[in-house]
């Protein structure tokens, strides 16, 4: 049986005729499918046709023409008579039980994710055994030292290096592949033995919360949060993935609507959202001094309100929408949870480890041509001002270029003994707020362009250092000793 | 008193910018207007907004669609016949509703 063509009143249809009689192009779609959209004007088909179609003027006179005979815009017009349609068809075709029981309790957990004062202890909950435990201890954690201690460090490395030795006879091109900044043992360990792991247990987690319904709900309780900041709740998705890795959160910026919050949300990554690289290492050097860390922890939050308030003052451009439908909850499927963790990962590899081979190449390139050494003195200045000592800017050089050597390295530092706690909440904070990794300017410049990522990287420089001066400045004219 | 609500709502200024004229004495509120638990009908949505217009549209928020609200706060979460949906305020501003005489079921 032929599938009923829905017919709209006679206006609309004599326009598609109309708008079908002067189609001449190739289209995907049949040509009453495109005369449709055009009417409700769909802005992507809209351009399509504009580019195939001389006759596109005679077209845009064709839907004002139409459009004049209604009072409302015809998207709506349209959208109205599907919705009869549907609903007469639904009538004829569904029959519709009543599931009261298992609905009622299904409500009754609904409610207690959605509503305040349970849904944000929940959501707490989640972040802390999801995001802390699963993919910073254990991601982070016991499989990083795994593959990167033992299966890299132990037996991948020095084999590499051996057979670069054994036949490579230039030394340039053995530094490019192997050694300390090799392709092979900086970038792809970097990219698997690394990032991989934490991405992995980050996507496994990422899909059993949307698997079994509850990301929509944990974005509408942040919602009024983003407000002020010029996102809304979507952009929970990007910021919660920054604490995995900020470079995949800067790919999933992608999703969100507007340009204005894409460059927020960007700037914010990259500002103050630590990666679990540098969150494992923080929290192991501020350990011992429990208020340092709760300091750390409030003035990088402080940050990220602050100067995502800002940048929404300053940037200009519409206010986002917050809509989302909040389908039912239910059960993750193991299935389901690993096919969309095998598609994520997929995703990965071809897009972000191209980049780890990018960067490892821009720095053995640095390296080729002595520009760290130069680096290291530049430095070594604004680090004094900060009261650490000139080591630490070894430690904020290798912070962007192996941001969880920058990490490590000061924790090297610390368990020398070498600074109290005021300087290591000083050199924490600067670190944290500090440009990103090399990975992620890299991924700022392919999303964003040029201009808004090197307009990002010189606001975030100077104003790390100047928080880590002011912190430094009043930790120590207030008497203050942690 | 309804007088007063549907003023003060045409004070604020999308509202002022974009809206249908309303008749007061017809009774019309917005969504942000109902108390959780009301059930209502949507009588028309703001269609002079193309981006409001566009997201209600994907959300299935036609006139004559029965709805029912189930949260105020941190967003507005609304039963629209057999979904779920959850809208920020200024989407909810922007559905217009009688509020439905109750107990009927319709």
């Amino acid at each position: 049986m032929a599938p009923e063509i829905l017919s709209y009143d006679e206006n609309i249809e004599e326009a598609v005729k109309k708008i079908v009689s002067y189609l001449r192009g190739r289209y995907h779609l049949s040509k009453r499918a495109v005369a449709l959209l055009l009417l409700q004007g769909d802005p992507e088909i809209t351009c399509f046709v504009q580019k195939q179609e001389r006759n596109f003027d005679f077209l845009k006179d064709i839907i004002a023409e139409t459009q004049s005979c209604y009072e409302v815009p015809l998207c709506y017009h349209l959208a109205l008579m599907r919705g009869k349609w549907a609903e007469e068809l639904a009538a004829r075709a569904l029959i519709s039980t009543n599931l009261e029981k298992q609905q009622a309790r299904q409500e009754w957990l609904d409610r207690l994710f959605i509503s305040p004062w349970t849904g944000i202890p929940i959501l707490l909950l989640v972040l802390y055994f999801g995001l802390f435990k699963f993919v910073g201890q254990f991601g982070a954690g016991a499989v990083v030292e795994f593959i990167e201690g033992k299966v890299f460090e132990q037996f991948i490395n020095p084999w590499v290096n051996n057979l670069t030795i054994a036949y490579i006879p230039w030394p340039a091109l053995r530094s490019l592949l192997a050694e300390e900044y090799g392709i092979i043992t900086l970038g792809v360990r970097y990219a698997i033995a690394l990032i991989l792991p934490i991405v992995f247990t980050f996507f496994l987690f990422f899909a059993i919360i949307e698997d079994s319904g509850y990301l929509p709900r944990l974005a509408l309780l942040v919602d009024r949060i983003l407000k002020p900041l010029s996102l809304n709740g979507r952009a929970v998705i990007p910021l919660v993935l920054g604490f995995g890795c900020d470079t995949m959160a800067t790919i999933v910026t992608r999703t969100l609507e507007t340009e204005r919050e894409r460059v927020i949300s960007t700037l914010l990554l990259a500002l103050a959202i630590p990666c679990s690289a540098q969150l494992g290492v923080i929290l192991a050097i501020l350990s011992d001094y429990p208020k340092a860390l709760l300091l750390w922890a409030f003035l990088v939050f402080l940050t990220f309100l602050l100067v995502g308030y800002l940048a929404a003052k300053v940037l200009p451009g519409e206010e986002p929408h917050f809509y989302l439908e909040l389908p039912p909850l239910r059960w993750p499927q193991l299935g389901n949870v690993l096919t969309k963790t095998w598609t994520r990962l997929q995703w990965y590899f071809l897009e972000v480890l191209p980049i780890f081979i990018l960067a490892s190449v821009l720095i053995w390139l640095g390296n080729f041509v002595g520009l760290f050494p130069f680096l290291i003195n530049s430095l070594s200045l604004p680090v004094s001002w900060l009261g650490l000592p000139t080591d630490a800017a070894r430690v904020f050089l290798f912070g962007f270029f192996r941001r969880d050597y920058g990490a490590a390295g000061l924790y090297d530092i610390c368990q020398a003994r070498l600074l109290d706690g005021n300087q290591l909440v000083t050199a924490a904070v600067t670190l944290t707020l500090f440009v990103p990794c090399i990975a992620q300017f890299l991924i700022m410049v392919k999303e964003r362009g040029w201009k808004t990522a090197l307009a990002t990287a010189l606001f975030i420089f100077p104003f790390a250092f100047l928080v880590g001066f002011t912190l430094h400045y009043a930790l120590a004219n207030l008497g203050i000793q942690l | 008193m309804t007088a007063v609500t549907v003023v003060l709502s045409l004070m604020k200024k999308e509202v002022l910018e974009m809206a249908i004229p309303l008749d007061p004495s017809s009774g019309f509120f917005s969504v942000a207007d109902l108390v959780v638990g009301d059930e209502a009908r949507v009588i028309e949505i703001n269609y002079r907004d193309p981006r409001q217009l566009q997201k209600l549209l994907a959300m299935g928020v036609l006139p004559g669609v029965k709805i029912t609200l189930l949260q105020r706060f941190p967003a507005f979460v609304l039963q629209v016949g057999r979904k779920k949906i959850a809208l920020d305020q200024n989407l909810a501003r922007a559905i217009w509703i009688t509020k439905a005489e109750k107990p009927q079921e319709s």
